[in-house]
C-alpha cells in the first residue's frame, strides 16, 4: 500500500460528524451579533470619555504649573540678580572702603611697596613673609 | 475543497464581513465536516467538538469588517477552531487536578473503527498534520502555518504518522 493508497483510505474514513445543525448555528451567529453590537458602541463611547476627561485633567495641571512664572521674552535685558542682593554687597563694599584697609592697599601698590604679609596660611606653609615680600616688591 | 470552493468562501467571509449570517451557509456547505473532524482529533470529544465547530462559525459574523483582510479563509478557520481547542484543553488540565488524561480509545471492531482509532492514537502534533492534510486539504505550507511550524516539520510528520499509521489501515483492510 502506497501513500496514495494510505491518504485514499483515510478520507474515506470519516473520523466524525457534526451533531448540530446550520440552524443552530445561525441562531447562535444571530443571538451574538445583537449582544455584541449595543455593548461595542458603549464602549467606544466609555473609552473616548475616558480618553477627553485625561486630556483636560493634563491640561488644566500643565496650566496650573505655570502660575506667577515669568516668561523668559520678558526678562531679556534685566540683572539675574535680586535688587536686595545688590544693595547688600554695595553696602559691604563701603564698609570695607570705610576701614581703610583697602584705601591702604591701593596706596601701596601704586608706590610699588606689598601689602603686608598675609597672617596664617603662608606661616603654616613654612614660607617666611621676607620671601613673599621679595615677590612683591 | 475545489477552487471554485474557495471562491465561494471568499464571497462568504465578504458577506459575514457585513456583519449578516448569510455567508454562514457557504461556510457550513464547504468546512461544517473538515473543522468539526478537526475539533474532534484535538479534543476526542463529540460534545466539545460540537460546540467548538458551532462557536467558531458563530462567531464570524462578529469579526465583521476585518473578515475582508483574510488571505486564505479556509486556513483562518482552522485557526480558529485550533485555538479554541487548545484553550478548552487548557481549561480541562487546570480544572481536572486528578485527571490523569483522556481514556485510549477503543475500537468496536469495524476497519473504520479501527483506522479511527489508530488515528486517535497518534501523538497530537502528527495527529493534527494528519487531519489537516487529509480531512481539511490544507497544504503543508498552510499546516506550518496554522501550527506555527516550518512546512518540513509538517511534512515530516505527516511521514512519520503514516507509517504508524499503516498497520491499522492494513487490519481496516482485513476485516473489510
Amino acid at each position: 500500500m502506497n501513500g496514495d493508497d494510505l491518504k485514499r483510505r483515510l478520507a474515506a474514513t470519516s473520523l466524525s460528524s457534526p451533531s448540530i445543525t446550520l440552524d443552530q448555528v445561525r441562531q447562535r451567529a444571530t443571538v451574538g451579533v445583537r449582544s455584541r453590537r449595543p455593548f461595542g458602541i458603549a464602549r467606544l463611547a466609555f473609552v473616548t470619555a475616558v480618553v477627553w476627561v485625561m486630556v483636560w485633567v493634563a491640561q488644566v495641571a500643565v496650566d496650573r504649573s505655570m502660575d506667577g512664572i515669568v516668561p523668559v521674552s520678558q526678562l531679556a535685558g534685566q540683572s539675574t540678580l535680586r535688587p536686595s542682593g545688590i544693595a547688600q554687597r554695595r553696602q559691604l563694599l563701603q564698609e570695607l572702603m570705610a576701614d581703610g584697609g583697602w584705601s591702604e592697599v591701593g596706596a601701596r601698590a601704586q608706590q610699588g611697596v606689598a601689602p603686608s604679609p598675609p597672617v596664617g596660611d603662608g606661616v603654616r606653609q613654612g614660607r617666611s613673609s621676607q620671601t613673599r615680600l621679595r615677590r612683591w616688591s | 475543497m475545489t477552487r471554485a470552493g474557495e471562491t465561494d468562501l471568499r464571497t462568504a467571509f465578504r458577506q459575514l464581513a457585513g456583519g449578516g449570517v448569510g455567508g454562514l451557509e457557504i461556510v457550513w456547505r464547504e468546512l461544517a465536516h473538515p473543522l468539526h473532524n478537526y475539533a474532534f482529533a484535538l479534543t476526542r470529544d463529540q460534545d466539545e467538538a460540537d460546540d467548538i465547530l458551532s462557536e467558531t462559525l458563530a462567531k464570524l459574523p462578529g469579526i465583521g469588517w476585518r473578515l475582508r483582510w483574510v488571505r486564505n479563509p479556509k486556513a483562518y478557520l482552522f485557526a480558529i477552531v485550533r485555538n479554541a481547542a487548545r484553550s478548552r484543553t487548557r481549561r480541562a488540565r487546570s480544572e481536572a487536578t486528578e485527571d490523569s488524561g483522556r481514556e485510549p480509545t477503543s475500537p468496536d471492531g469495524s476497519g473504520a473503527a479501527l483506522i479511527r482509532a489508530a488515528v486517535l492514537d497518534l501523538p497530537e502534533e502528527q495527529r493534527e498534520v494528519v487531519v489537516l492534510h487529509i480531512w481539511g486539504g490544507l497544504t503543508f505550507e498552510e499546516i506550518g502555518r496554522t501550527m506555527g511550524v516550518p512546512t518540513n516539520t509538517a511534512a515530516s510528520r505527516y511521514r512519520y504518522a503514516l507509517l504508524k499509521l499503516r498497520p491499522a489501515l492494513r487490519e481496516g483492510d482485513d476485516e473489510r
